[in-house]
């Protein structure tokens, strides 16, 4: 393999994102945008209104009644055709899981889908479900982890007796002795709020069956494209060369899409059934009961220290409401598998200890969604170093520049068993701080200081960010429908053109501008010019979808594999011609060169040739086409890191917080494109503030959803978000094929810790700590008051 | 987020729209900028009949000032309003408060007879109607009415306008030379619905506040006007002000509060001191920048 790494010409580079022309001028075509085959039918669905109930009788006859109803069902009729999902296998810790897209007996949750509907019109499909009569038998419900796990608590699925369906448990040799000779344990509870990870477009699907072929083409807005299709293959017992699944273009799935959800297997159903197409677009409200909720964690911790600082060993007990049914293909652990091994982080503290759960509730099924369980377990840990600081009478940043994983120290393993080649928390430390003015803050806002109403604090967040998971790591996860490897297929067309298959399927972050960017460093053609292509199972290779942080490292790597080897026969094929040896031969500008001479050939010329279309041979045993596939698995985990620091003002009066300033030092590795590395990172904290500030999704106690639309589920607007200022370093791992690692998440998982480090340092002398999401008015009001009096 | 069907009329002028409402049944709704309305449909939460709407009746679009009396027109948009001179000449606090009231792109269609009908807890404008007591003009076919904003609006989303009515205009003093003006509220967002506001309107004469005039909105189901506490400040010297606002025990006597997602009835109550000394502040540092 050729060194990677000469000075590189379009890798590293802010190009423009490809995406946006199009997208801006209004050429995007989301599902709903797709054109519509004659006969489309519209899919309704009749959803609970309870949150656990036994199903008594449906009665769709009036429904049925109604004009343009073309036909309705329930699960009775479309179960023994659609198989029960199963994310889970059992295994020590994990129980099975099941769940069918339509429940047969009873609903566990606000939103479980008992009837559907087909109707030629999706005015009149709303005005027949309103008709759908459904006879329910009131279930004990339970709605809070503690609600779940009480002793004598009804149980979600029968089979799983004390709601928790994933438990995992970890403690490092020696653990108790060191934990029980500290001089110091600081402790707390900490809970996120449950949150909806609100994509501009909600989920959609279309689905057409071609009854002369006996094949189902399904559009869906999804992130894995590839899992889908398997998944469709499975659960309706159809060959997977006849689905093909196509993601057009997607309008944000933040985690949420990357689900295998209800209304995309009965619409396949459907459209097999009915030999047409049946289309179900989600609405916002749809999107709040329906689509994955995050997070709804409790963290349990305590950290023990020395008397100079020295984190010795913290101990992480974890409970996450995963709702009512386990998301599909993750599983019930993802959460609590992730919550558990995220608390180390940057620290290297020798000692660590968990027990984790996942929580099955009377709520909507809980999923990934960006940053997983990391925001709240940086939450957790940096919110303990600023009470240890505060106890020991320690600075803050001291006791984190004192326990920080430091140069000298990588490679590193840490107290989880994570390891990783490269980390700059030091490096970032020092950046953040610059950049954010902290010795400025500390000189103009004296502690305590109270100005025009408001006090203000200054908090410090280092955080690691898992990305680029390889098939190690998922199995290792008990993860066993996640494959963790990407492919890519790079071809160079008779007429010398490029074009790329990556097995991903993008949202927006830029896919194809940075798999663009990795091709043109080693053919040597300019980025702009070469069309990358995801999202259709029928034209990309097969591979795990997008989520995790992983296109950039996993998908990335395939690209730079197939590229490398497409550049190499390209060169083999010049080599033969210009009678000089491969390694001689240099692509740039679109042309093979013979170093130091003005021998070239054209990129048209031996496209030409290599497609057999001018009186040239290929060299012997040189195959015909110019087409390259590779697939990537890489090693483990790589990990990243950041230093987020936050200025935020706090309303003594009012006890809104507001974020003032923002910085973020940044590390993941080689980058590709430093301008969407910044998107992401912006992106991502303007998510976290939302996280940190004011996004909940609410139950009561009888399992209603209360929030069911953005007046009452609120995001954050421009007006909350702050400029943010950035500082990269680069620190290349040997790790990962280019030295890149991801970067999708780290901008939240920096930025709740962050916020709520700001927030406790504003609280200052009053001794208050934050310990719970998200941190509304009413909540600072109510900690400031000893102060106000 | 598909409404019912419903029937739908264009009506010319505001007669037009009067005959109309009359001709269709109890459920037709006027539709004027349909920020509001046109959410609630698509949400079945409302399903009138018939819609009619309202804008293309000019005649309903006017802002006049006569006899110390700011007239808007219902089908006035909330933007125009907002930046109107003659409206800030006459009466700043509609515009203050119309300038919180959503977006400009929210605010170049919805109207001031929209909000006001709408009659939404949080809504700005119906605070400083209360406040200052202003006057709403409510007409049927062959009848016409005025409403003084105290007796206007009933409970959330609920006023006195019956079937077969609508709002055609809303009556504001023009308020006295030397008066100053502050709309003040706070919201879990930097922008964006409010938890609570107050709407304020004073004078200051020898030092001492000489006239005042207040309303809380967000705090409870309508605007309320902050009696006791207009009381308690009169008379006072502004340095007096803080201690007079914290004498009043109860500042919203018996009215009902509020209690949900957004805040208890205990932060409401906890808000509304501390807004009405911020909005006393605001107002009177303008007089600062008029002297
Ligand atoms: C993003 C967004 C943010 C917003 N933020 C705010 C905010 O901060 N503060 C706030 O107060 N509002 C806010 N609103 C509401 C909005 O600004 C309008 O004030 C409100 O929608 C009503 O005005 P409209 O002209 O759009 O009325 P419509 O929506 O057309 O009508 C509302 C109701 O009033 C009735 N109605 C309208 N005109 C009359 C009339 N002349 N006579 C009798 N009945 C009538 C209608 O039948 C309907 O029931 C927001 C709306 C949006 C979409």
């Amino acid at each position: 393999m050729s060194d990677p790494r000469p000075v590189f010409r379009h890798i590293g580079r802010p190009v423009p994102r490809q995406e946006d022309d199009r997208l801006l001028r209004g050429y995007g075509a989301y599902v709903d945008d797709l054109p519509e085959p004659p006969g489309t039918l519209y899919l309704g669905c009749v959803r609970s209104p309870v949150a656990h109930a036994r199903i008594l009788s449906i009665d769709l006859a009036e429904a049925l009644q109604m004009p343009g109803v073309v036909a309705g069902y329930t699960a009775a009729d479309l179960t023994p055709s659609i198989r029960t999902m199963e994310p889970d296998r059992p295994k020590p810790g994990y129980k099975a899981t099941f769940r069918d897209v339509m429940p047969t007996d009873r609903v566990r949750y606000v939103g479980d889908t008992v009837a559907v509907l087909l109707a030629e019109d999706p005015y009149l499909l709303e005005d027949a479900l309103e008709t759908v009569f459904v006879d329910y038998e009131a279930l004990p419900v339970v709605v809070s982890i503690e609600d779940a796990i009480a002793e004598g608590a009804a149980a979600v699925h029968d089979d799983i007796e004390g709601n928790i369906p994933f438990a995992g448990e970890y403690k490092t040799e020696g653990f108790d002795a060191v934990f029980a000779s500290a001089h110091l344990v600081v402790k707390d509870t900490f809970r996120s709020a449950r949150m909806a990870g609100v994509s501009l477009e909600p989920r959609g699907v279309m689905a057409s069956y071609d009854k002369g072929k006996g094949a189902l083409t399904l559009w869906s807005s999804t992130q894995i494209p590839h899992l889908l299709q398997a998944s469709l293959g499975e659960l309706l017992d159809m060959a997977e060369s006849r689905i093909r699944v196509v993601a057009p273009d997607v309008g944000g799935g933040f985690g949420i899409k990357a689900h295998v959800y209800p209304e995309e297997v009965i619409a396949a159903a459907l459209a097999r059934r009915h030999g047409g197409t049946v289309k179900w677009i989600g609405d916002r409200q749809d999107d709040f009961v329906t689509s994955t909720h995050a997070r709804d964690y409790r963290y349990d911790v305590e950290m023990a220290l020395a008397q100079d600082g020295t984190i010795l060993a913290v101990r992480n007990r974890l409970h996450v409401n995963i709702g009512a049914y386990a998301c599909f293909p993750f599983g019930s652990s993802a959460e609590a598998g992730g919550g558990a091994i995220y608390l180390p982080g940057a620290y290297k503290f020798a000692h660590y200890a968990y027990a984790t759960h996942s929580v099955f509730t009377n709520t909507a099924p809980v999923g990934v969604y960006r940053g997983v369980a990391a925001p709240i377990a940086h939450f957790a840990q940096e919110g303990l170093i600023d009470r240890a600081a505060a106890a020991l009478g320690i600075d803050k940043l001291e006791m984190r520049r004192k326990n920080l994983v430091q140069p000298e120290d990588l490679p590193f393993t840490n107290a989880a068993g994570i390891t990783s080649d490269t980390q700059s928390h030091a490096a970032c430390l020092e950046q953040a701080l610059a950049a954010i003015d902290y010795d400025g803050f500390r000189r103009d806002h004296p502690r305590g200081e109270i100005r025009d109403g408001k006090r203000y604090g200054i908090g410090i967040a280092c955080i690691t960010e898992h990305t680029g998971q390889g098939a190690s790591r998922y199995r290792t996860r008990g993860l066993h429908r996640v494959p963790g490897f990407e492919g890519a297929t790079v071809r160079m067309t008779a007429d010398g053109r490029l074009v790329a298959a990556v097995s991903q399927s993008t949202q927006g972050q830029g896919h194809l501008t940075v798999f663009a960017q990795i091709i043109a460093e080693h053919l040597g053609i300019d980025p702009s010019a070469i069309s990358v292509e995801e999202g259709d199972t029928a034209t990309t290779p097969f591979g795990s979808g997008t989520f995790a942080s992983r296109a950039a490292v996993v998908a990335g790597g395939a690209v730079f594999r197939a590229s490398e080897a497409l550049a190499a026969k390209l060169k083999r094929i010049a080599g033969h011609h210009l009678e000089v040896a491969p390694e001689d031969v240099e692509l740039v500008d679109g042309e093979a060169r013979v170093a130091g001479s003005d021998m070239t050939m054209s990129f048209r010329e031996l496209a030409a040739i290599a497609h057999s279309l001018e009186a040239r041979p290929l060299p012997d045993g040189e195959e015909y086409g110019l087409e390259s596939r590779a697939f990537y698995d890489p090693p483990n985990v790589s990990i990243a890191n950041a230093v987020h620091a936050a200025v935020v003002s706090v309303d003594v009066g009012t006890g809104r917080v507001a974020v003032e300033r923002y910085a973020v030092a940044h590390d993941c590795g080689r980058m590709i494109n430093p301008m969407l590395v910044a998107g992401q990172v912006h992106g991502g904290v303007a998510q976290g503030i939302g996280e940190a500030l004011m996004e909940a999704v609410v139950y009561d106690e009888d399992g209603q959803l209360l929030t069911t639309q953005l007046l009452d589920y609120l995001l954050p607007s421009t007006c909350d978000i702050p400029d943010i200022t950035m500082a990269h370093i680069e620190s290349e791992t040997d790790a990962t094929l280019g030295g890149f690692k991801g970067a999708g998440e780290g901008g939240v998982i920096g930025a709740v810790p962050a916020v709520a480090g700001a927030v406790n340092d504003a609280l200052g002398e009053t001794g208050a700590f934050v310990n719970q999401l998200p941190l509304r008015p009413e909540t600072i009001l109510a900690l400031l008051r000893p102060v106000a009096d | 987020m598909k409404p019912k069907a419903f029937r739908y009329h264009r009506p010319a002028d505001k007669a037009d729209a009067l005959r109309m409402l009359a001709e269709e049944d109890e459920d037709a709704r006027p539709l004027a900028g349909g920020q509001s309305l046109v959410p609630l449909m698509n949400l079945r939460f409302a399903a009138p009949s018939a819609l009619i709407d309202l804008n293309a009746c000019a005649d309903l679009a006017t802002i006049t000032v006569a006899d110390g009396v700011l007239e808007i027109g219902a089908m006035v948009r909330q933007r125009e309003a907002e930046l109107s001179p003659v409206v800030i000449e006459a009466c700043p606090l509609v515009a203050e408060a119309l300038a919180l009231n959503g977006h400009p792109a929210t605010r170049h269609r919805g109207t001031v007879g929209g909000t006001i009908a709408h009659a939404d807890p949080v809504a700005e404008l119906s605070g400083v109607a209360v406040a200052l007591d202003a006057e709403i003009v409510i007409e049927r076919q062959g009848g016409r009415r005025t409403v003084p904003a105290a007796d206007f609006f009933l409970d959330a989303l609920t006023t006195v306008v019956e079937p077969g009515e609508m709002v055609t205009a809303v009556r504001f003093p023009v308020l006295a030379p030397g008066t100053v003006t502050a709309f003040v509220e706070t919201g879990m967002r930097g922008h964006g619905l409010a938890v609570a506001g107050i709407a304020a309107a004073l004078r200051i004469a020898g030092g001492r506040i000489d006239w005042v005039r207040l309303a809380a909105i967000g705090v409870s189901p309508v605007p309320v006007r902050l009696a006791a506490l207009e009381e308690a400040l009169t008379g006072r010297a502004l340095g007096e002000v803080e201690s007079a606002i914290a004498g009043v025990a109860d500042p919203l006597g018996d009215a009902d509060l509020l209690d949900n997602l957004e805040g208890s009835s205990a932060y409401r109550r906890e808000l509304v001191p501390t807004l009405v000394a911020r909005a006393v502040r605001v107002a009177v540092d303008k007089m600062g920048v008029a002297a």
